[in-house]
């Protein structure tokens, strides 16, 4: 039994090291330290920032399909316990979940960017008033900060898929 | 540190040990779960490459925004909401038990 037991404890070892490593890579290719921290004596363009944020959310999006098929895969396979696959479907569901929390949100965010980007086109042209382009960009600022959570709350799925 | 190398390793040693009967019972689900966080943490590896991309072109735009004026385009914009539909679509196929 201590055999058994020492090999499963050396797997998970290097799992976890392996996972570590991944997780520090993405923190340094992280777009949204690049668009969404203010660099100092300069304000957040909050049209980047947003552009970051969704293309972000559509990244760990498709992460999020990767390891939903792979979740369903190992649940349907032949001689899984039915503990087991119980627990795979409820992480596959959970990443599910948090897409469709996350994707109506992300979308309106998207759809702000695209407005404030055609009232500034307007603006010069000056078919419009800056007072209209001041609104469009709060209105996108309120949708990334209301997105963020929800996004953050999908990578934690996706990262915790291998936790069920 | 040779990523595919380590990832092979425990692919690996849990197949292994699965495959032999050296694990059994309730460490034999362990050994199902384990393979499942090497394949996550291959999925990491994709991750960071499509985020320094992405980071690539926030970068861009941000610098076209400095010197232009112009913000991300109607067609950056169009690429990404296509990509996110087309995952959210597959994600609903996936829903259920």
């Amino acid at each position: 039994m201590q055999r058994k037991l020492f090999g499963a404890a050396v797997a998970a070892v290097l799992t976890l090291s392996l996972m570590g490593a991944s997780c520090q890579n993405i923190k340094e290719a992280n777009p949204l330290t690049v668009a969404c921290s203010a660099v100092q004596g300069q304000s957040v363009d909050v049209a980047v920032c947003a552009f970051a944020t969704y293309g972000t959310f559509v990244v760990f999006e498709e992460q999020a399909v990767e390891l939903a098929r792979d979740l369903k895969q190992r649940a349907d396979a032949d001689g899984t316990a039915s503990d087991v696959r119980e627990a795979l479907t409820k992480a596959k569901n959970a990443i599910i979940s948090a897409d469709e929390a996350a994707k109506p949100i992300a979308d309106r965010m998207n759809d702000a960017l695209q407005e404030l980007i055609e009232i500034q086109a307007e603006l010069e042209v000056g078919v419009t008033h800056d007072q209209k382009v001041q609104i469009a960009t709060a209105n996108l600022r309120r949708w990334v900060n209301e997105a963020s959570p929800l996004i953050q709350e999908l990578v934690n799925a996706v990262k915790g898929g291998n936790k069920p | 540190m040779n990523w595919q190398l380590l990832l092979g390793l425990i692919q690996t040693v849990a197949s292994v040990l699965r495959d032999t009967n050296v694990i059994e019972g309730d460490v034999a689900q362990w050994a199902d779960l384990l393979s499942l966080g090497a394949t996550l943490a291959e999925r990491g590896d994709d991750a960071v490459e499509e985020l320094a991309a992405l980071k690539a072109q926030v970068e861009a735009i941000a610098e076209r925004r400095k010197t232009t004026g112009e913000g991300p385009t109607a067609e950056e914009r169009a690429a990404w909401r296509a990509r996110s539909d087309a995952a959210h679509a597959e994600l609903q196929a996936l829903k259920g038990d």
